[in-house]
């Protein structure tokens, strides 16, 4: 009789424990967002080596492009859905660009590469099931989500420029979310509408050298994952 | 069949048409040195879904250069590496009727072909037939894979 009872409260413990995990396990979204869901996955475990400069053997420089005319395109990122420009050279032309493709453009590789038995991303220490489940399911959408999460504050940016022929930018940019937040820089002036250079959130110089001397109007162009927006970033004067 | 199947049906064929058109749009003929019979290269045999490919048994044939087990993935895939799959119907895990040939040629960066991470992708219907270059295959797969461009490591 003893044994009897026994069996049936180990049996109860082990359904209300059961029940108990079952309550507290995260489930994958059925439909991940991209800012909400995705870009939080890739920031953690993804971006370190995808993003610009890549880095660890990913994907870059080495892996490029040659159309007959437009920009050349190297490597991806993955703190980006969209692709991006990273080098602009003649601003009447887009043959001398360069840009890098975004998280949206090579979804389609992303599950194969999460499940690989012989080359799995990331390449230390896997995805759980859940990040797993949500970047498959992103990924499977035609095309993947890039919509922002309800309440998105926007980044904010502050520069502090040195003039010169050769002008210093050092800027601050900032997510009030946390939210990982990356873009250009560009300076709109005499010389056309130029890219200063590609910035990420924090603290960072950059230099900018124009083609005309006069004012320039900084205006970053980011995107924390909720779409891009451009941030007024104060004024440039290069000289002679 | 129900009305509201035959508007899944209608869309689903009006998707595949589009992507069909927009991929057709997107190809290029292109005229590298032809691959000739490359069914004595080592073989590899794949299934189930793969992106572009769909759920499909392919066929995958590396020419001595692939396969060459003294190169070293540091500067990826030697020049003159060859690949070809098979894209084939997917008869109860047996290879199917041929689908389309889908070719990877390692090759230098200094000619009019385009060249995407070192490789030129090319696409025929036969082993016979004109080839047909596409933007699809490296941007959207074959750049995030994982042996500088190609999906497998040939050289084991």
């Amino acid at each position: 009789m003893t044994d009897v009872r026994s069996t049936w409260f180990t049996r109860a413990l082990t359904i209300a424990g059961l029940g108990v995990i079952g309550a507290c396990t995260e489930a994958a979204p059925a439909q991940p967002t991209f800012q909400a869901d995705v870009l939080p996955i890739l920031a953690a475990n993804c971006v370190r080596c995808h993003a610009v400069p890549a880095i660890g053997g990913a994907p870059g420089d080495g892996a490029c492009t040659t159309p007959a005319s437009g920009p050349r395109t190297c490597g991806f990122r993955l703190d980006s859905y969209d692709d991006v420009v990273i080098f602009e050279g003649d601003p009447a032309t887009t043959d001398d660009d360069v840009k890098v493709l975004g998280a949206g453009a090579i979804a389609l590789a992303i599950p194969f590469r999460v499940d690989s038995t012989t080359a799995p991303m990331p390449p230390v220490a896997p995805l759980g099931d859940v990040e797993r489940a949500t970047l498959v399911a992103w990924a499977a959408g035609d095309p993947p989500d890039r919509t922002a999460r309800p309440g998105n504050r926007a980044p904010t940016i502050t520069t502090e420029v040195t003039p010169g022929a050769i002008a210093t930018i050092a800027y601050h940019l900032d997510d009030a979310d946390g939210d990982l937040t990356m873009g250009v820089l560009r300076a709109v002036g005499p010389g056309g509408d130029l890219l200063v250079a590609p910035i990420q959130a924090g603290r960072a110089t950059v230099q900018f050298a124009a083609p005309a001397a006069g004012s320039y109007a900084l205006v970053a162009r980011v995107d924390d994952g909720g779409g891009w927006i451009d941030l007024p970033a104060g004024a440039v004067e290069v000289t002679p | 069949m129900t009305a509201r199947r035959r508007h899944r049906a209608a869309r689903r064929t009006a998707v595949v048409v589009a992507a069909a058109a927009a991929l057709a749009a997107c190809a290029v003929p292109v005229d590298p040195d032809p691959i000739g019979d490359y069914t004595s290269w080592k073989r590899l045999d794949v299934r189930g879904p793969a992106p572009g490919h769909g759920d499909t048994y392919r066929v995958i044939y590396v020419n001595p250069t692939a396969a060459d087990p003294a190169q070293s993935f540091v500067d990826g895939y030697a020049a003159g590496a060859v690949i070809v799959k098979e894209i084939r119907d997917d008869v109860d895990g047996s290879p199917g009727d041929l689908r389309y040939l889908a070719i990877m040629r390692r090759l230098p960066d200094d000619g009019d072909l385009p060249i995407q991470g070192g490789w030129l992708f090319s696409q025929a219907s036969t082993p016979t037939a004109d080839e047909t270059h596409a933007d699809f295959c490296w941007n959207r797969c074959h750049l995030a894979a994982p042996y500088r461009g190609a999906w497998y490591d040939y050289r084991q």
